[in-house]
């Protein structure tokens, strides 16, 4: 459902492209964790996915449309089938929990209602389906900026589930937070994708999650996918393998 | 010493000397200094006894003051919020036009408010609705100005966050800038309509009526007492003023 031919994005002003002639296929229920250092090129593959970050060569083709051709209006119906988390949460301050989580919303309704804050009697309902379902209830009308870590990353899978995605994308979600907290985060985001056939896509550093959660593992180093398998076949040699440090002469130069 | 560099010898002499020409060029009289007493003596043989009598006349005349300060301000926050989206180069259409806006902006803002009253005070007539012209334009430059510079430091993450829900463009910059923005925009509007005040209060000296226009008639009319009992009314107006703007930004931080 997802298919990825040849690509390759170079960022302006670098000479070393951050994916390089990347070619892969998801299918639809895919839990996916991709693997790699920092800089390897995770957070740009994710970003291709949704359109937020356009390709200097190759494809990206979702549900059969391919993501670069599409109108501004396409693109953003696309990406209101995509939920998205991040590392940083990325919620809007000042606004309470229910409200951020209204705000999954917003792709899909018209200018003149987003701006007077309409929204249908479903729609409340529906977010405070989420809240319930991620133990945010008793926090709905808090502001986001007094959560904890791990509140905060359950308001944003609940932004992100508020648009009822069939793709969820995270971008090293669970990075800053604790282990246990981690765990739990995962653990919620399987239950998701089991209950909605979500197709799963999420950048992590810890393996043992990875190992864990992923139905399939994608590793990248420097920008190449240099692991596709099982997380069975994830092998001491290719884990060090994707973290070994550069030699010194490659750094020289 | 940790902080001494040659360099600030050349600053330190090249102030020196901005000092010096200024202080040629408004005839800095050390001789006026010591004449301060005759202001003084000026101060208590006219000003005293205040005429109370005129409380509720200036009252009134106080009233128009604050209305203009409030109704320019006001209105020039509503037509700089959307304009300053424009006018930042983080959100604006293109780059021709943030040049375009930005520069107008400055433009407004580069003519004083008391250069606008006597246009306006010569075309449209004497009065207020003269000064709060006066007040609004200056203000729509200043405003857009200040408002613009808090869009580019807003953090891009929500906006990220609120492009990948697939919300429009504007949409999404609206829900992820103005609640990051709001309190320091507030806080600039009560900056704005405090220095509005005195400003509307000189306007009426040049024909924009209120307090500032009877402090004029009784100055020229050398009714000091009277001219006294405005200024007290001024200070005090301006000093509520401070307060409550001190209590509402309090509020909504
Ligand atoms: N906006 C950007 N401009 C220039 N280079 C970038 C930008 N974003 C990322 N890069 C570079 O591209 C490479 C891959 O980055 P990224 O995809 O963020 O990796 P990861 O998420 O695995 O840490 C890195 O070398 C990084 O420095
Ligand atoms: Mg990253």
């Amino acid at each position: 459902m997802i298919s990825l031919e040849n690509v390759t994005v170079t960022y302006e002003k670098e000479t070393e492209p951050a994916l390089s002639d990347l070619t892969l296929r998801i299918e639809e229920g895919e839990f996916i964790c991709v693997l790699g250092r920092s800089g390897a090129g995770k957070s740009t593959f994710i970003r291709t996915i949704n359109g937020l970050q356009a390709l200097t060569k190759g494809a990206v083709y979702v549900s059969g449309k391919e993501v670069g051709q599409l109108s501004e209006k396409e693109t953003r119906r696309l990406r209101t089938g995509m939920g998205m988390i991040f590392q940083h949460f990325y919620l809007i301050p000042r606004l309470t929990v229910k409200q951020n989580v209204l705000t999954g919303r917003l792709g899909q309704k018209k200018a003149y209602q987003n701006l007077l804050g309409l929204f249908s009697e479903q729609e409340i309902k529906q977010a405070d389906y989420y809240l319930q379902e991620l133990g945010l209830t008793s926090f709905a009308d808090r502001r986001v900026e007094h959560l904890s870590g791990g509140q905060k990353q359950r308001v944003g899978i609940a932004r992100a589930m508020m648009q009822e995605p069939y793709i969820l994308l995270g971008d090293e979600p669970v990075a800053s937070l604790d282990p246990s907290i981690s765990d739990s985060i995962f653990r919620l985001v399987r239950t998701l994708h089991e209950q909605r056939h979500l197709t799963t896509i999420i950048n992590v550093h810890d393996v043992d999650l990875a190992k864990k959660y992923a139905t399939r593992i994608l590793a990248l180093k420097k920008g190449e996918l240099i692991f596709d398998g099982q997380p069975s076949e994830l092998s001491d040699e290719v884990y060090s393998l994707i973290y070994e440090e550069e030699s010194l002469n490659n750094r020289a130069f | 010493m940790v902080w001494f560099r040659k360099r600030l010898i050349v600053y330190v002499l090249f102030i020196a000397l901005a000092v010096l020409l200024s202080a040629l060029k408004v005839e800095l009289s050390f001789v006026a200094l010591f004449q301060l007493e005759n202001t003084w003596d000026f101060i208590q043989r006219n000003f005293w006894p205040l005429r109370w009598e005129l409380l509720p006349y200036l009252l009134q005349q106080s009233l128009i003051t604050l209305s203009v300060a409030f109704l320019g301000t006001l209105a020039a926050l509503c037509v700089a919020l959307p304009i300053s989206f424009l006018a930042a180069s983080t959100t604006s259409a293109s780059k021709a036009g943030y040049y375009a806006v930005r520069s107008s902006l400055s433009l407004v803002r580069s003519v004083p408010e008391i250069v606008f009253g006597l246009i306006f005070v010569v075309s449209l007539g004497l009065g207020p609705f003269a000064a709060l012209l006066a007040v609004f334009l200056h203000n729509v430059g200043v405003l857009g100005k200040l408002i613009s510079e808090l869009i580019e430091a807003a953090e891009p993450g929500p906006q990220e966050a609120m492009k990948s829900v697939g919300s429009s463009r504007r949409i999404g910059q609206i829900f992820s800038i103005i609640p990051q923005i709001w309190p320091n925009v507030l806080s600039h509007y009560f900056y704005r309509f405090e220095v509005a005040i005195r400003t509307s209060l000189v306007l009426g000296m040049i024909g924009g009526g209120g307090l500032g226009q009877s402090l004029m008639n009784y100055y020229n009319s050398l009714a000091y007492e009277a001219m006294a009992t405005a200024i007290i009314i001024i200070m005090i107006l301006v000093i509520v003023v401070d307060i409550m703007g001190g209590i509402v930004r309090k509020r909504v931080i």
